[in-house]
């Protein structure tokens, strides 16, 4: 799969998002529409799973900490084949599938339920524990959101993964510099991100999280090491509509009809 | 289950802490059973961990003191088909993991066995901090976790193998002192059901883990007295609970927590909704405990057999 085609499936991705909060009336666009491009290359090229039994025991799993922005998720779910893209229109819906921030027992291929952050990065090392002793190891990748490294329980499953996780498991930092209460550096200062993560004993990358090639390589550097690491990828929040972009507003918000037709044309035209 | 209610036959009858046979239990277990897994955090020797991480160095993991990590580790490992016993005294976890059991455990129904120890006011000198009355209320109220008070070392082993044919959510909680046996061993478990120890028709009384043998001592020394022990809180069969209370026309709860929230509570709910009757609280009554021995503590947070008398005179006088 080619870069055109993952480009194809990000936009795709993105217009999906838009197309449910719209629908939902609610839920969370920034992250979201920030992590479309790692989920394209998720779910396109790195991630060993079987869309027609999403609960193959051998599947890679990806817990997703930062459950607000499930949408992408959902959406990236869809694109590989998990659901009809249809069944998106019912985020948020009573008896839906889609909850408005995940649960495992709702859509099979979510592993975890989230929302109350700063819990999935233990969980993700339980998997990681638990796919050693399988005959056919998984790999564990977690998303982490950067607000969430606010959350004490992170840093207690930071360090313990830098003690005693050698393989199994990649970090996958959404760093995109805003929180609901504005900037990151603003609300509680988080840098340097990379040096703290260095200081427990984890390896550590910094990408662009919207090139393609950063993200497929710095996944497959990671699942090769006898380490746990963290791609610290830097997006920006909201990306792929202009006046979306960089605005810590649009953390918890849903466009209006008339947001979401203006933020659609932003995506077909200018993302080719 | 049989209880042994003569007190000869207590006496001969082994000593030993609940921590203890849980842990020679799971180590037992774990032999022939991959999927059983046990964390602690920091509290390898209290707990009597020592042996099982010896013998099953595979299956043991020591967390550090890090009791969210903890539980969010198990839960990792339940979603992928372990079944993981997390152990810790009860002020820590579930004392400040509430969240992570919450989310997790409960609304992801991830088959997390949280052992709960050092309840109640027997942990003594170590004073409020340690003594943990508040984890049966804030458990219970937890959809999808079961509750379960061992009375002793027999009870609680034979709630560990009921849990591994049965794996989903469970609480277990207990005190760290040695308690007689009061169970006849070998006898299976069953969630939901309450235990009959004794026949009477002037009070009903329900008395649970630690303080279950004062109860048996209450129910031999007082007349008229139908006694209940509660190893299962959650679930909990209600018929023979209300059977005997429509007979007897009174309930005394004894437990060793917070009167708010815990047994007593649970069993208020019930009756109100059902059968209403005249009922009494041994517990704790809205406070925390101190430094001081098990005895003495007994006895200054009225939760001595003394007490219990003076509570069961009360509510007979009440009817």
């Amino acid at each position: 799969m080619g870069e055109a085609e993952l480009a194809q499936r990000a936009l795709w991705i993105r217009a999906d998002i838009i197309d449910m909060l719209v629908s939902a009336g609610s839920g969370h666009a920034a992250g979201a529409l920030g992590l479309a491009d790692i989920f394209a290359v998720l779910y396109g090229k790195i991630l060993n799973f079987q869309k027609e039994q999403p609960d193959w025991d051998g599947r890679d799993r990806l817990v997703l900490s930062p459950g607000h922005t499930c949408p992408v998720l959902y959406a990236a779910m869809a694109e590989a084949g998990f659901m009809p893209r249809r069944e998106l229109l019912s985020l948020r819906k009573l008896g839906s599938r889609l909850q408005g921030h995940p649960h495992n027992l709702s859509l099979s291929g979510v592993e975890t339920s989230s929302g109350s952050l700063g819990q999935g990065l233990s969980q993700a090392i339980g998997m990681a524990i638990a796919a050693n002793s399988s005959a056919k190891p998984w790999h564990t990748y977690c998303i982490l959101s950067d607000g969430e490294h606010q959350e004490g329980q992170i840093w207690e499953a930071i360090l313990y993964a830098g003690a005693r996780i050698k393989s199994g498991l990649t970090v996958i930092v959404d760093r995109n510099e805003i929180q609901i209460s504005g900037k990151t550096e603003e609300v509680l200062p988080l840098e340097s991100l990379a040096q703290k993560y260095l200081a427990f004993g984890w390896h550590v990358v910094e990408i662009d999280g919207h090139n393609f090639a950063q993200i497929e390589e710095s996944l497959r550097w990671a699942k090769a090491q006898q380490h746990p690491v963290a791609v610290i990828a830097h997006t920006i929040p909201g990306k792929g509509v202009s006046f979306m972009e960089n605005d810590y507003l649009w953390h918890g918000k849903s466009p209006s009809e008339a947001e979401a037709e203006q933020a659609l044309a932003d995506l077909f035209v200018n993302y080719r | 289950m049989e209880y042994l209610l003569e007190k000869a036959a207590r006496e001969r009858a082994l000593k030993g802490s609940v921590r203890e046979a849980i842990a020679a239990e799971l180590s037992l277990a774990a032999k022939d059973d991959p999927r059983i897994m046990l964390l602690t955090a920091d509290l390898t020797d209290s707990l009597k961990l020592s042996d099982f991480a010896k013998e099953h160095p595979g299956q043991f993991l020591q967390i550090g003191v890090s009791e969210q990590n903890m539980i969010g580790i198990a839960a990792g490992l339940a979603l992928s088909g372990k079944i993981p016993f997390t152990a810790s005294y009860a002020a820590f976890s579930p004392g400040r993991t509430w969240d992570q059991l919450r989310v997790s455990v409960s609304y992801s129904q991830a088959p997390v066995v949280i052992l709960g120890s050092h309840t109640g006011l027997n942990v003594g000198p170590d004073g409020a901090t340690h003594q943990c009355l508040e984890d049966i209320a804030i458990m219970r109220t937890l959809p999808n976790m079961r509750v379960l008070l061992p009375a002793d070392g027999n009870e609680a082993r034979q709630m560990v193998r009921a849990i591994l044919r049965d794996p989903a959510p469970t609480y277990i909680r207990y005190g760290r002192e040695n308690v007689q046996a009061l169970t006849k061993p070998d006898q299976p478990f069953q969630f939901g059901e309450p235990r009959l120890i004794q026949k009477g028709d002037k009070v009903t009384v329900v008395a649970t883990g630690s303080l279950l043998q004062s109860g048996i001592e209450l129910a031999q020394s007082e007349e008229g007295v139908e006694l209940f022990a509660l190893p299962s809180l959650k679930p909990l069969k209600h018929e023979a609970l209300l059977k005997s209370v429509k007979k007897t026309g009174a309930l005394l709860v004894i437990e060793e927590g917070q009167q708010s929230g815990g047994v007593f509570s649970l069993l208020a709910e019930l009756m109100v909704l059902e059968h209403p009757v005249p009922m009494e609280s041994v517990s704790m009554k809205d406070s925390f405990g101190q430094s001081g021995s098990a005895r003495e503590l007994a006895a200054t947070y009225q939760l001595d057999l003394p007490a219990m008398k003076t509570a069961l005179h009360r509510l007979l006088k009440r009817k």
